[in-house]
């Protein structure tokens, strides 16, 4: 079990820069995901704490001390690929002594280890099988086995749930995250799922074309998105983001969307836009279960009036599409009594409301 | 009339029989095929298109025996999953590709592709090669070429499964105004149960090559008619409880629970599964009409709302609660049930 | 087992005769069928015809000098003479010995050396390829022209014995066993580059993920080759090792031109022996038979093999 300090690690692949000047501190036990968009540099990162890609700049140390002259071999990682490149012509308990096998270890105590981990994967009942005989859902729980069996200083995972069908997949998240307690090991996961990052993971680092975008708690980062990227990715459904010039007009600022809209801003987001009067574009954000339909509740709330798009049922809710002009709001359906084609108004709580520079894609004013 | 009829129709493979399938789909009516992997719905569709002949039943196209009507006579279009772009042509090469080869009129050509760039924003990509385009930009194309035929129905299998995940909720949109605009008939194959149930008028549920249920997905979610169709729909998945109906048929025992549940109307006693979706429990004894004690296992705060597993004996149950919220891990817990939306399944799996 | 074993991917088979058969000429696919009838015909022309003959010719006693047409050798009718008279032919046997002695050396040391290369050359490295261009170079040039090359090089005064410091009489290509050495190394070689070729292909197959995660695992580069490459690479090996083998059989040119068999029969290999009796004795029918003979011992060792590797493969 090792902490993991990523200082300001560059990589570059040619002229392509793949991950640019990213910090990271991974504490002992932590189980921490790097979520991000394909090709966002995320599987690069990890590749590089694996050792499996060099560092062009920038140092990772484990427990403070620099592993890069260690041979792969001898770094002692656990890593899960994304198709588990399970060795398909051994048998089931051959892959799972491999990593035991290749260390010398006396043959009683891989038999002893190779058995418990079995019963611990529920795969006991297929050791003597050919590996490539096994379901998915079994050689999941094999390239698992295989690299927890060598007790690594930290366990890295490359997109393991998203070969699995869904019912299945949620069953493996929970069980990852009972096998994470269990091992006590440090965990590194590798997802562009932000569902799976968020229910899993006790700290998420979001990863946009090689930066960091944020680093922090599930419900942290939810709740308190440092800028528009991090806004947009995280949350299903999406939150609402309005794009927009910002204008005064007789004393009321408003954000002009593009498309005719007009969007009266009031209260706390008012304030934040105006936090930096440097700022001439912005983006609201508004998560859709925050807003609610009818009149407005309170002074500072903003009211519009649009028509229901589109109505579809996610889950448990029914989510519907709101249309003002050419801007569309997501809102939750609370009393399924929307539907295609109403005239509506919808109120957007002022305090609820997010505030970003367009241009830059920061955060305006306090956070919460 | 129907757009599409399929009545009765069986199709036999080595391994596997489809059918028999009863289905119609209405002219303009988005209608949704939704299954596990391997359950026949592509079937479905080859059986639609002409591709393959049903070994027995029969299908109507548009009120017409279709048994006679080779595959370009049926006049529909698809969509695949992996689109079968032509990677050699532009963009414009592939909307127009089967208009061309029916050797439609230059004039009618350059119409169709102009209201196809507009309703899918492709005039922008249209000189490109498909190897130069996004995946979305490449669906978006794949599309064109479908709407282009002006078909009397498309049949779409799959086509959003390879995007990313936002780009999936917009295309998901995006495709349901374009059928509602042309009053266009959709038949659309995913084994997403929540992108199918998004997006369609009407749903058919295939479990193992037959039709579980056909209804609305307000109606497929909240009645689901047997337990298989439970099983599948929703994510996480419906709580199940396995038990017995007393001899009176008032009240559900199982094993797990600390007392009977009251059942406020039962048709037969013997062997039963109770169901209970994740959102159906509170974290309140007092709320429902029947209550029981649980053990926090792990949290999952996805933001809008929370997944708590919990633990009734050794069954893990799913909670799904609204907001965001701290419960520690390991503490006791009292749950209730929302009496009004409780499942219930008598042995052979149907609805009670 | 053709069924499809995805009911959704929905191939459109039925319950009907499985088999290559079915598969090309069933399920309405019948114009593929016509269209590959030409070309099977031509092939069942080229090599059933042919075959025919020989087996016609191996029975009798016909040579060219007979002064009647081949079609009529029935009037010289031997019934099994000819096979017998091979059993107890002791150049034949002779012959037969020196290939697999040829087949003994040559095979195992290419196949070392070309797994070497092979291995060298799955990674990348600077000049990688340069240098696998040159590495290809010998199994281009025409085996005539080798054995001119490997003629030349072991000359009493030619380049090898000069490197060597051996004296002017110190010969090769003339002396009873180095006859055999040189052709051994002569064709080694030429025909390395092959095996490294088809070895290279075959551990290019190996998933990288696999040998990634091996490695991971803490296995060393060798332990990861004998346990993960290797059993990998199984089929490749069977084929590699087959083809090379039946190859050694067709030795010709490069024999001809080095040593022309000799000195004595020292290096006559099943091929020469052949083209002697073939155009020094004319002896056609017997020939035929030897032809047929060898023809069937190497049917039944390359079915061998490949039954092997379909059982390795399930």
């Amino acid at each position: 079990m090792s902490s993991i300090q990523i200082n300001n690690v560059t990589k570059k692949f040619g002229e392509f820069i793949a991950v640019r000047d990213l910090s990271l501190d991974i504490e002992e036990g932590e189980f921490v995901a790097l979520l991000g968009p394909s090709g966002c540099g995320k599987t690069t990162t990890m590749n590089m704490i694996a050792g499996l890609e060099d560092i062009t700049d920038g140092e990772i140390l484990f427990d403070g001390q620099n592993l890069s002259d260690v041979r792969i071999q001898d770094r002692n990682i656990g890593f899960v690929f994304q198709n588990y490149a399970i060795f398909t012509h051994l048998t089931v308990y051959k892959n799972l002594s491999y990593g035991l096998e290749v260390k010398k270890i006396s043959k009683p105590e891989v038999e002893r280890r190779v058995s418990a981990m079995a019963d611990r994967m529920s795969i006991s009942h297929r050791l003597n099988q050919p590996a490539s005989s096994l379901s998915v859902n079994e050689m999941q729980k094999l390239a698992i086995g295989r690299s927890a069996i060598a007790e690594p200083r930290i366990f890295l995972l490359d997109e393991p749930l998203s070969n699995l069908d869904a019912g299945f997949r949620a069953y493996m998240r929970a069980e990852l995250k009972v096998l994470q307690h269990e091992f006590g090991q440090t965990m590194i996961y590798v997802t562009h799922d932000q569902i799976e990052a968020m229910s899993l993971a006790d700290k998420i680092a979001i990863i946009d074309q090689g930066r960091l975008m944020q680093y922090g708690s599930p419900l942290d980062i939810y709740n308190n998105p440092h800028n528009r990227f991090v806004a947009n990715f995280v949350g299903s459904p999406r939150m609402n983001l309005i794009d927009g010039e910002l204008r005064e007009e007789s004393g009321i600022l408003k954000l002009m969307v593009h498309g005719g809209a007009e969007i009266p801003l009031s209260g706390k987001v008012k304030s934040d836009f105006t936090s930096d009067s440097a700022i001439h574009s912005g983006s609201l954000g508004i998560r859709p279960q925050d807003i609610y339909f009818g009149k407005k509740k309170k002074a500072e709330h903003i009211e519009l009036h649009g028509t229901v798009e589109v109505v579809e049922r996610v889950g448990p809710k029914r989510l519907a599409y709101i249309q003002v002009l050419e801007t569309n709001f997501l809102a939750f359906d609370d009393q399924d009594k929307l539907s295609v084609g109403d005239e509506i108004s919808f109120c957007l709580p002022a305090d609820k409301c997010l505030a970003f520079d367009l241009q830059s894609g920061r955060r305006l004013g306090e956070m919460q | 009339m129907n757009a599409i009829d399929i009545r009765g129709a069986v199709k036999t493979y080595p391994e596997f029989k489809l059918g028999p399938i009863d289905l119609s789909v209405s002219q303009g009516e988005f209608f949704g095929i939704f299954g596990p992997p391997s359950t026949g719905k592509t079937s479905i569709l080859k059986l639609i298109l002409g591709l393959v002949r049903p070994d027995e039943g029969e299908i109507f196209i548009s009120g017409h025996n279709a048994e006679t009507m080779d595959v370009a006579e049926r006049d529909i279009s698809m969509v695949f999953q992996n689109l079968a772009l032509f990677p050699h042509m532009t963009g414009r090469e592939n909307i127009v590709f089967p208009l061309t080869e029916r050797g439609v009129s230059e004039s009618m050509i350059s119409e169709r592709l102009d209201f196809v760039s507009e309703v899918l924003h492709v005039s922008h990509i249209l000189h490109k090669n498909p190897a130069q385009m996004s995946g979305g930009e490449r669906q978006r194309i794949a599309l064109g070429r479908a709407f282009a035929a002006d078909s009397r129905a498309m049949l779409l299998d799959e086509p959003i499964a390879a995007l990313d995940a936002r780009l999936r909720e917009e295309m998901r949109v995006e495709l349901k105004r374009l059928q509602r605009e042309n009053n266009q008939t959709f038949v659309y194959v995913s084994h997403d149960e929540e992108e199918v149930m998004a997006i369609s008028d009407r749903v058919a549920v295939i479990i193992d090559g037959q039709i579980a249920q056909t209804g609305t997905p307000d109606d497929v979610y909240n009645r689901p008619e047997s337990l298989a169709v439970a099983k599948v729909i929703g994510s996480p998945p419906m709580n199940l409880f396995e038990g017995q109906v007393s001899k009176d048929a008032k009240s559900f025992e199982c094993d797990k629970f600390s007392k009977t549940y009251k059942l406020e109307s039962a048709t037969s006693d013997g062997q039963a599964t109770l169901g209970v979706r994740p959102e159906d429990i509170w974290l309140d004894a007092t709320k429902g009409n029947f209550s029981l004690s649980v053990t926090i296992s792990s949290i999952e705060p996805l933001g809008g709302y929370t997944i708590i597993n919990a633990l009734l004996d050794d069954q893990i149950i799913k909670i799904r609660a609204p907001g965001q919220m701290v419960l520690e891990e390991g503490a006791k817990q009292d749950i209730s049930f929302d009496a009004r939306r409780v499942h219930l399944f008598n042995s052979e799996g149907k609805r009670q | 087992m053709n069924a499809p074993t995805k009911a959704s991917a929905g191939a459109p088979m039925q319950n009907k005769p499985s088999g290559y058969w079915a598969r090309v000429a069933g399920d309405g696919n019948k114009m593929g069928f016509w269209f590959v009838l030409p070309t099977l015909l031509l092939m069942l022309f080229i090599v059933i015809f042919p075959l025919l003959m020989q087996l016609y010719l191996s029975v009798t006693w016909w040579t060219p000098l007979e002064g009647i047409a081949w079609y009529r050798a029935w009037e010289v009718f031997s019934w099994g003479e000819n096979y017998y008279f091979l059993a107890t032919d002791p150049r034949f046997w002779g012959a037969l010995w020196r290939t697999l002695i040829v087949m003994v050396f040559a095979v195992p040391a290419q196949f070392f050396l070309g797994m070497a290369l092979a291995y060298l050359f799955v990674d990348q490295f600077p000049g990688r390829k340069f240098f696998y261009s040159i590495m290809l170079t010998p199994m281009m040039i025409v085996p005539a022209v080798v054995g001119l090359m490997f003629f030349l090089l072991f000359q009493g005064t030619g380049p090898i014995n000069e490197h060597l410091g051996l004296p002017s009489n110190f010969s090769w290509l003339t002396d009873v066993n180095r006859a055999m050495i040189s052709v051994i190394i002569a064709d080694v070689w030429q025909w390395t580059p092959l095996m490294f070729l088809i070895l290279l292909a075959g551990m290019l197959g190996v998933p990288s993920d696999q040998l990634l995660a091996a490695k991971l695992l803490g296995g060393s580069n060798w332990q990861n080759f004998v346990k993960i490459i290797l059993p990998r690479m199984k089929t490749v090996i069977i084929i590699a090792l087959v083809l090379r083998a039946v190859e050694c059989f067709k030795i010709f040119d490069l024999i001809f031109i080095m040593t022309k068999g000799g000195p004595g029969v020292q290096t006559e290999t099943i091929s020469l022996f052949l083209y002697k009796q073939t155009f020094g004795e004319l002896e056609w029918a017997y020939v035929a038979a030897i032809g047929l003979t060898i023809l069937f011992s190497l049917s039944v060792i390359a079915a061998k093999g490949l039954a092997y590797m379909a059982k390795n493969n399930g």
